[in-house]
């Protein structure tokens, strides 16, 4: 395998040095299964070790390494050099997010949003362990499967334009999640979630761009499960309309 | 004491601005199918206006044939038709892409979807336009 | 300096991390519990496993069985009465884990499917496609959430362990977002930091994987055990050192070599591709010394085969693997094999604790794999380090919470501040400030380079003699180590030469405990000392640190119902 030199261009913000971002090019030579993390790993290791980024498992699983390149968010272990040959190069921190430092953001929104849907299994009575497990079938586990897959990597979070315009907004991957919980055969948690999700900040912000299900390196498809709890919102509806407290809330009393 | 206390900033999120629909052929697609929305909405309109005229007045209806076959019209009719089947078919796709058709327990390709759909749209269209012909 | 203070405080948030975690709260829920990471918890390297869980689930099955299996795995090193609790307490766990919603395969039936894994007599390891260990992770980071008594440091690095009089009373750790260095003062302090398999150059580990918690208790006193014990996983992608899953072999996946041949027959026809770890690592090396591997850009290797599964078993069962393998070598695992080579991959050594998780220096506890409860002996068997996470996780968590019911609350006075003043001049004023030394990168590679060959699969005493010279010759070079980045605020380069710091320990307690087990047991194998010598070495090793290399001692393995005998498959 041959090996070449590729010039990359890193967005740097080091705010003890400088207030303000700039980028920086470094020379680095990669081969045909270089991956953009190598390359920072190499920069790191014996050009500049100021460089900042987060990275650890090197395969995809663990979500640490998001960066925007060529403005498309991606996973940099899973981002080959090759694929840019001839073509300039720039890797810069995850768009929609504050960033701390160089490539490192500050992830402190998803984490709340993730706390917010409430990201486990809520029953009304558990059942000790001795009893054995929940069964469960292939086809319930189907229903959510895929949308368990999510690694929180939050490029979603980068490539959705209205989670861009609008912060508040839950946003793809928080989403996934709360809806991962409500399709599992398992869990009787939908009437907590579904005050969440359907919020004005909730799945009716999304407009179907679908850039969360192109960037997705995990093909979770969080604009499936958006759609999907849209759905089990507005079959919900009419009940919750027609419902005893709906209906006390908005009927004239009687006799009072 | 080696330890301060400072806090550097971090660069705050940036809000899109208004252009941000260009930034990438995805999002401009997006914004193109928003836009059909519009020429759905107008071309819709004016079908609804036609019925009515023609329900309401046969006697004046070949006078506002002449001006649907006005070169503005007509041009407007093709821009119209062109962004409706693009409205069709991303929306054809996208349904595909929410309620994927499955095959035992694998789903399909979206693409199935949006085949499958636009065999239905040229069926009911040659349908219609049949039904006009043998009208006639 | 600012302190901060909790009733425990985990280091770590893995698997063990998090279950230590839970377990705590859930015992005494008023307890104010902390767990500090060094990432975010859903980052840590659990997330990496992907064949299974072990647990006795079926019918067919025994405990007997399943310690068993796992003892003679261990090379008869294993401490029987931690294998038994371990045994019994897996089902317990799994269940608890599925409860808690981790997505597990299902059979038709809708119970949790099993597969067959590496030295395991019967299908007991339970799984989630080729993910169990990321949806382990979230699903215990997940539940995590709920309770509002676990408080999270995210990104916060502990450098030291406080101690007091034979006691532990906090930690310093850095906020690594702004830089400050903070102490956190507990009644006790569990250690889940895991693996520190970054010493080593071909690894599956990820970059995190740097044994703080190992070396944070060995400067603390504790002795690190049976660390010599480092398992070399037999299918590692050539170039990257990426995991291809055991249960890939689990599922039917055949090693071949350059004739064609399963060449496991000439070593354990009775398991062949079923084998433990350790003796399937040193076969591929054998095939390959002895000219029958392929040769490729990143050396030698052999070939794992799964087309005969099918494309359909391999979607799924495997579609992990399929991912790696498409993305990483630019293959079709259905139509090509995979290449593959053995590497570190899991340190069966580690902190000495009891079977409560404790490490005998009061209020520390430890569990995962930076602990030695001393289940897993010479040789853990695959898809059982994930259940000792859980099982040993929530022993710890459970003893400690009521241990700390009866401590009272250590105050920030001396001796602990002024261990956290010295750490803060050691790490601000020492290491960030020092100039024109040697950048840590180097010293780091020159590690992972003289581990890789000098204490690698195959060991002998001029190896490990030259191991032991170059360790000590880069702990003195890493006293005159330089970092570029000189600033506060999430400086990677800094927490990398402190992690380096770590590793080194770590290293030295290898290779000294290595050179000194002049036998060949489980995944220590001796050139010069080929035989198992269980008059002289039925012991755990003991290292203790010690300025000039480390003291060992040793420590008699508890039998309880079965007698060593030779390990034959």
């Amino acid at each position: 395998m041959e090996t070449d030199t590729a010039t990359i261009r890193v967005a740097r913000y080091r705010p003890e040095k400088s207030e303000k971002p700039y980028f920086q090019e470094y020379k680095v030579p990669y081969r045909k299964d270089t991956v953009v993390l190598d390359a920072l790993n190499q920069v790191k290791a014996e050009q500049d070790g100021t460089l900042a980024y987060r990275w650890s498992c090197r395969m995809g699983v663990c979500g640490s390494c998001g960066a925007n390149v060529n403005g498309v968010p991606k996973l940099t272990c899973a981002t080959f050099l090759h694929e840019f040959k001839g073509k300039s190069l720039t890797i810069e921190p995850l768009a929609n997010f504050p960033v701390i430092k160089d490539l490192v953001v500050n992830i402190d929104d998803f984490m709340e949003k993730l706390l917010k849907v409430k990201p486990w299994i809520i029953r009304d009575k558990q059942s000790p362990p001795e009893e054995g497990e929940y069964k469960q079938s292939g086809k319930e586990l189907d229903r959510y499967a895929q949308f368990s897959s999510c690694i929180n990597c939050l490029l979603c979070y980068a490539a959705c334009p209205i989670y861009g315009l609008n912060e508040d907004f839950l946003g793809p991957a928080a989403t996934a999640l709360a809806y991962r919980y409500i399709a599992d055969s398992r869990d009787q948690g939908k009437k907590a979630r579904f005050p969440i999700v359907h919020d004005l900040e909730g799945v009716w912000e999304c407009t179907l761009i679908g850039e969360c299900s192109v960037v997705c390196p995990k093909g979770v498809d969080p604009m499936l499960a958006i759609q999907k709890t849209k759905i089990l919102g507005a079959m919900e509806a009419p009940k919750t309309m027609l419902s005893p407290e709906t209906l006390k809330a908005i009927l004239p009393r009687g006799g009072e | 004491m080696s330890t301060k206390k400072t806090h550097y900033p971090e660069i705050p999120r940036k809000n899109l601005g208004p252009g941000w629909w260009l930034a990438n052929r995805h999002y401009t697609v997006y914004m193109i199918r928003e836009l059909t929305s519009f020429f759905v909405t107008a071309f819709s309109l004016i079908y609804i206006y036609q019925v009515y005229r023609l329900a309401s007045n046969p006697g004046t209806y070949s006078q506002y044939l002449d001006t649907v076959r006005s070169p503005a019209m007509i041009s407007f009719s093709i821009v119209a038709l062109g962004f409706t089947l693009f409205h069709s078919v991303t929306w054809f796709y996208l349904i595909g892409k929410i309620q994927p058709i499955k095959i035992g327990r694998k789903k399909t390709s979206p693409l199935l979807a949006l085949g499958i759909n636009t065999v239905f749209l040229v069926i009911i269209s040659f349908a219609v336009l049949q039904l006009f012909i043998v009208g006639k | 300096m600012e302190h901060l203070t909790h009733d425990i405080l985990v280091v770590g948030g893995g698997a063990a991390g998090l279950r230590a975690g839970i377990a705590a709260v859930e015992r005494s829920p008023k307890l104010s519990v902390a767990i500090v990471s060094k990432v975010y918890p859903m980052r840590s390297h659990t997330v990496s496993a992907e064949g299974g869980m072990a647990a006795v689930t079926r019918e067919y099955d025994s405990l007997d069985s399943h310690a068993y299996d796992t003892i003679k795995g261990s090379d008869f090193l294993a401490d029987q009465d931690s294998v038994e609790y371990f045994v019994k307490q897996a089902p317990h766990e799994a269940v608890q884990l599925e409860h808690w919603g981790c997505p597990f395969s299902r059979d038709p039936d809708g119970r949790i499917s099993v597969r067959a894994f590496g030295g395991m007599s019967v299908k007991r390891t339970l799984f989630a496609t080729d993910k169990i260990g990321f949806h382990l992770l979230h699903t215990l980071f997940q539940t995590s959430l709920k309770y509002d008594r676990i408080h999270r440091y995210d990104e916060w690095f502990v450098t030291s362990l406080l101690t007091n009089a034979n006691r532990v009373e906090g930690v310093t750790a850095i906020d690594i977002r702004t830089g400050e260095l903070f102490t956190i003062l507990a009644k006790a302090v569990i250690i889940a930091t895991g693996g520190c398999g970054r010493v080593f150059q071909f690894t599956t580990n990820g970059w995190i994987k740097t044994g703080d918690g190992m070396a944070l208790a060995y400067r603390a006193g504790v002795p690190l055990k049976d660390m010599e014990m480092v398992q070399y996983h037999p299918t590692l992608l050539p170039n990257t050192g990426i995991l291809i899953t055991e249960a890939a072999r689990g599922e039917g996946g055949y090693l071949i070599n350059k004739d064609g041949e399963r060449f496991m027959k000439r070593y354990v026809p009775g398991k062949m591709e079923l084998g433990p770890r350790d003796i399937i690592s040193r076969s591929e090396l054998t095939e390959i010394k002895e000219g029958r591997g392929f040769e490729g850009r990143y050396g030698s290797y052999v070939e794992l085969d799964l087309r005969h599964l099918g494309e359909k078993k391999i979607e799924e069962k495997l579609p992990f693997v399929k991912e790696l393998a498409e993305k990483y070598v630019g293959i079709d695992p259905a139509h090509d094999p995979i290449p593959v080579r053995p590497g570190q991959h899991y340190q069966m050594g580690g902190v000495h604790t009891n079977i409560e998780g404790f490490t005998g220096l009061g209020g520390l506890y430890a569990a995962g794999e930076a602990a030695c409860v001393s289940m897993n002996g010479a040789n853990r068997l695959g898809s059982n380090s994930l259940t000792e996470c859980l099982v040993y996780g929530a022993v710890a968590g459970e003893t400690v919470a009521d241990y700390v019911a009866k401590q009272p609350t250590p105050s920030f006075g001396n001796p602990v501040q002024g261990l956290a003043m010295t750490e803060e001049t050691r790490i601000y004023d020492g290491l960030l400030k020092h100039e024109n030394g040697e950048r840590t990168s180097t010293i780091r590679i020159d590690m992972q380079k003289g581990m890789e060959e000098h204490v690698g699969i195959f060991r002998d005493e001029n190896s490990l003699r030259e191991g032991c010279r170059i360790i000590e010759d880069l702990k003195k070079r890493m006293t005159n180590s330089t970092v570029d980045d000189k600033d506060r605020v999430f400086n990677t380069d800094l927490v990398s030469a402190l992690e380096l710091d770590f590793m080194l320990d770590c290293a030295e307690a290898i290779t000294y405990s290595a050179r000194a087990r002049t036998e060949s047991r489980g995944a220590h194998s001796r050139i010069d000392y080929p035989k198992r010598d269980d008059t002289s070495f039925l012991k755990h090793t003991l290292a203790y640190r010690n300025p000039n290399g480390p003291r060992m001692e040793y420590l008699p393995v508890t039998i309880t119902r079965w007698k060593p005998e030779e390990r034959v498959y």
